[in-house]
């Protein structure tokens, strides 16, 4: 299997939830409320006050009906006392003008009494108080006209108001007033109870609408709060989630690992950088894609294609890791090694929604992993190959927790013997506690200790050590453990003493030699300084009593003498330059050669020619160069000394293809076999015959000897009769003095 | 004191005389009083020994010094000769087989008024007493006298 579902710690690991960020906007129940009893409010307060205005119409109609009624019953009363008095006229003064009135008046209050009919139709009591009344009025009337009637039959003089028809006309008259002020009162009483039914139906109106509207108002007002509260919160949550898409895509542009996102079928719908870096698919081709064909997995070792880990998250509806054993193969075909993890995003109701894939490209990794393998393994192969003993201590309680194969070897002991453990479990108490009080310095100083020598008894017997304790300390300057270095020094010990002992022996030979060197001057010129002395005062005393041949026996013994002087004198600068420390400065070779070749010429042929070239220098000792110029130009003023045109150089040239400066001596002398003169410059070795050139036969030697104490080299050139040029290197300086 | 005393200090008797046989060739004609090992050498100058009763007043007008003596070496020897207030201006000329370039060095720095290598050749060594006896005998100027006052 390439994945794996991971059952228990795949919540533990926090990652994006991936689901839309809507925010619930359900049915808004308390508004809709709110507002359906608002409307129905505004029509109730409508309605009452279409009720309420009727109501007042209708009243004020009945108050002009009362005041109507009211008016046709003051005016029934009028009429009937305007034709009564209209009688009383006509038969006061019996003037038929005045029956005018009377009948006028007469029609009128039947006039009103039927408007009045007509009027109170609908008021059944004061129909029926009507009805009662009508008949007094007709009565008072019908009385008023009997009593004219009569009285217009009586002369005109002598008329006179009917008694009769004044006390019956009286009393109808009173129960007509009566009738009429019931009917009046009846009436107001009536219409004052419209205007307070008009009045109350007004003021109920007005409190139900006042109400009415404030209610609907602070509805209203509830509504347009409500929603613009609900609006808020609508564009707060379009805002965030607006700022969620924005961090998302920034934290997906960011993101150091690469993510993949696909709907529910496994097509893709994100990609960020990173994964378009690592798949080779731009967002712009992978978005739509399956997510089999962007992401394609195959075992690195088999080849063969691994489940997509999107499938598997979806199906089994849980986090699942890529096993190590997956390569990515890219859309350019290359194939890299990845860390990943698939997670389901689940919807609301906890269904699959799709899938988000992190993976990071984990070759690097895998190749730095390695590379600290090959190093630790590296490191520690050099401390277990170290011939030095190597361990490392706890700071607290210095017991070992690394060892090396050279301390085992060391010890006798191995590691897991002594992992753990401190110095007093294996060495003797006093050893034992020598060391931890090293190791105790060591730490509190925070320096390197060095023990030049300390005694480690071990199975071998007794080892010296030459030990550094370093503290290693943590990232607080806290001594965490402690690093010893341990040499063993027995060997070394053992040589340095032998060294020792050889080196005093060494010197002690050469303050011999130097004592011999010293005796040699002195005594072996001493005896010879005689020989020399008493054979010329021989000579000069008792020469006369001596034949030639005494004589010439007495010359050589000198001679022999003298030679023997040089010789001691030769060996003694021999000698000298074999241990005379080598000082170079910067020698002026051609005046150094000019004053040496002079004396020499001098000494021995004084006709010769002495060429030096001008400008040589050498970075020499200017004693031990002396000495060679000394006995380079001697020999070569003496080897050409049978010449007639005798001629000494000296110069210099460059060495091919070294480049090196080489000075040189060169004359035009006697020369030399070179094949036969391969012990040159051996001391004592002569290639001439002493009766044809003197010498002692170690001066080249002495020569060979400044050269080689400087670090140079010396060679001749020569041929039998064509001269002899003596060429050296002394010193590294390439570049030619001018 | 009709001519000045030369002091040779010379253990090997062949080259006291060929030193003294040099100096008469040489018309050298001064008393030469030899010496032969470096204890001796003090005790003539500071009359001690065996020259206790040796008379002081007379001093050398050159010594000559071999440094390779017995007893007490010629460097010592001219060490106490610098170091003693009446010896320290005496000329004193090292005469030595040595060639060793620290015998010489040394010599000078305890005082030598010359060094000088005894030649082998005879003639050289003639040479070399003539022309001594020269300089040091004829033609140098001596530092004032002051030695101990004569005693009697």
């Amino acid at each position: 299997m390439s994945w794996r579902a991971r059952q228990t710690n795949a919540r533990e690991r926090t990652r994006p939830e991936y689901h839309r960020d809507a925010v619930a906007i359900g049915p808004r129940k308390l508004e809709l409320v709110a507002f359906g009893l608002a409307v129905a409010l505004v029509l109730l307060v409508e309605w009452l006050g279409y009720r309420s205005t009727d109501a007042q119409v209708e009243t004020a109609e009945w108050v002009d009906h009362t005041r109507e009624v009211l008016g046709e019953l003051d005016d029934l009363l009028i009429a009937t006392v305007d034709s009564e008095t209209g009688r009383r006229g006509f038969a006061l003064t019996g003037n038929e003008a005045m029956l005018g009135p009377y009948r006028d008046a007469s029609a009128r209050a039947t006039a009103h009494m039927n408007a009045l009919r007509r009027l109170l139709a609908d008021n059944p009591e004061q129909v029926a108080r009507l009805a009662a009344l009508e008949p007094h009025v007709k009565s008072r009337l019908r009385l008023l006209d009997e009593a004219v009637t009569e009285e217009e039959r009586m002369p005109k003089n002598a008329r006179l108001p009917s008694a009769a028809d004044t006390l019956r006309g009286s009393d109808e008259m009173a129960t007509v007033r009566a009738g009429i002020a019931e009917m009046v009162a009846t009436e107001r009483q009536l219409l004052k109870e419209r205007e307070t039914r008009t009045a109350e139906s007004v003021r109920l109106s007005r409190e139900v609408q006042l109400g009415g509207a404030a209610l609907s108002v602070f509805l209203l007002t509830l509504v347009v709060v409500r929603l613009q509260k609900a609006i808020r919160e609508r564009e707060r949550s379009e805002e965030r989630a607006r700022e969620n898409e924005n961090d998302l895509a920034t934290t997906l542009e960011s993101i150091g690992d690469g993510v993949i996102a696909t709907d529910a079928t496994g097509a893709v719908t994100r990609i960020n950088p990173v994964a378009q870096e690592i798949t080779g698919w731009d967002q712009a081709t992978a978005v739509g894609k399956s997510i089999d064909e962007v992401f394609h997995l195959v075992h690195d070792t088999k080849s063969t294609d691994l489940p997509n880990p999107v499938r598997e998250a979806m199906r089994t509806k849980e986090v699942v890791e890529i096993d190590d054993a997956a390569l990515l193969v890219a859309k350019d075909g290359k194939k890299r090694r990845i860390a990943d993890s698939a997670a389901p995003i689940r919807g609301p109701e906890g269904a699959v929604r799709g899938a988000v894939l992190v993976f990071r490209d984990v070759t690097d990794l895998l190749e730095d992993a390695r590379q600290h393998r090959r190093t630790n393994a590296f490191l520690d192969s050099i401390l277990e190959n170290i011939p030095d003993m190597v361990f490392v201590k706890d700071a607290h309680d210095l017991a070992f927790v690394r060892f090396n194969r050279a301390g085992e070897k060391l010890l006798g002991l191995k590691r897991e013997d002594l992992i753990g453990k401190t110095d007093f479990a294996f060495f003797p108490p006093d050893q034992a506690k020598a060391f931890v009080d090293k190791d105790r310095e060591t730490l509190r100083g925070k320096v390197l200790v060095d023990i030049p020598e300390e005694p480690l008894t071990t199975s071998d017997g007794v080892r010296w050590l030459h030990t550094k304790k370093v503290p290693v300390v943590d990232e607080n300057g806290d001594p965490e453990y402690l690093l010893g270095i341990s040499a063993d020094i027995t060997d070394r010990r053992r040589h340095e003493f032998l060294l020792r002992a050889s080196k005093d022996a060494t010197e002690a030979a050469h303050r011999e030699l130097e004592a011999f060197s010293y005796s040699v001057a002195h005594d072996l010129r001493a005896p010879l300084r005689s020989i020399d002395g008493f054979s010329q005062a021989l000579l000069e005393d008792y020469g006369d009593k001596l034949d030639d041949e005494g004589r010439s026996h007495l010359a050589r013994v000198r001679n022999a003498a003298r030679r023997m002087a040089e010789l001691i004198d030769d060996l003694l600068a021999l000698a000298r330059v074999s241990r005379a420390e080598v000082a170079r400065v910067t020698v002026d070779v051609s005046t150094l050669a000019r004053e040496v070749g002079e004396q020499a010429k001098a000494a021995r042929n004084p006709k010769a020619q002495l060429v030096v070239a001008n400008g040589l220098s050498a970075e020499a000792d200017p004693r031990l160069l002396r000495v060679l110029f000394e006995n380079l130009l001697s020999n070569s003023f003496k080897f050409s000394a049978k010449k007639e045109d005798a001629r000494v150089e000296v110069g210099e040239r460059t060495e091919n293809p070294s480049g090196k400066r080489v000075l040189f001596v060169k004359d035009n002398g006697a020369g030399f076999d070179l094949a036969a003169a391969n012990k040159l410059f051996t001391a004592f070795q002569r290639y001439h015959r002493p009766n044809e050139y003197e010498g002692s036969g170690i001066g080249l030697a002495t020569a060979e000897r400044i050269v080689s104490r400087h670090g140079g080299r010396i060679w001749a050139e020569s041929q039998p009769g064509q001269g002899a040029t003596f060429n050296f290197i002394i010193d590294d300086n390439p570049k030619a003095a001018t | 004191m009709t001519q000045p005393i030369i002091l040779l200090v010379e253990d090997n008797a062949d080259d006291e005389l060929l030193t003294v046989r040099a100096f008469k060739k040489s018309n050298v004609a001064n008393e030469v009083v030899v010496v032969r090992d470096g204890v001796e050498a003090l005790d003539w100058l500071f009359g001690t020994g065996e020259h206790a009763a040796r008379d002081l007043s007379v001093q050398p007008q050159l010594i000559l010094l071999d440094l390779k003596l017995p007893r007490l070496d010629g460097l010592e020897v001219l060490r106490r000769i610098r170091a003693d207030e009446r010896t320290a201006l005496l000329p004193v000329v090292v005469m030595t087989s040595s060639k060793e370039e620290e015998d010489i060095i040394k010599s000078y720095e305890l005082g030598a008024n010359s060094y000088l290598r005894k030649p082998v050749e005879f003639e050289r060594f003639m040479e070399a007493a003539k022309s001594l006896g020269m300089y040091w005998l004829v033609l140098n100027t001596r530092a004032p006298h002051r030695g101990p006052s004569p005693t009697k």
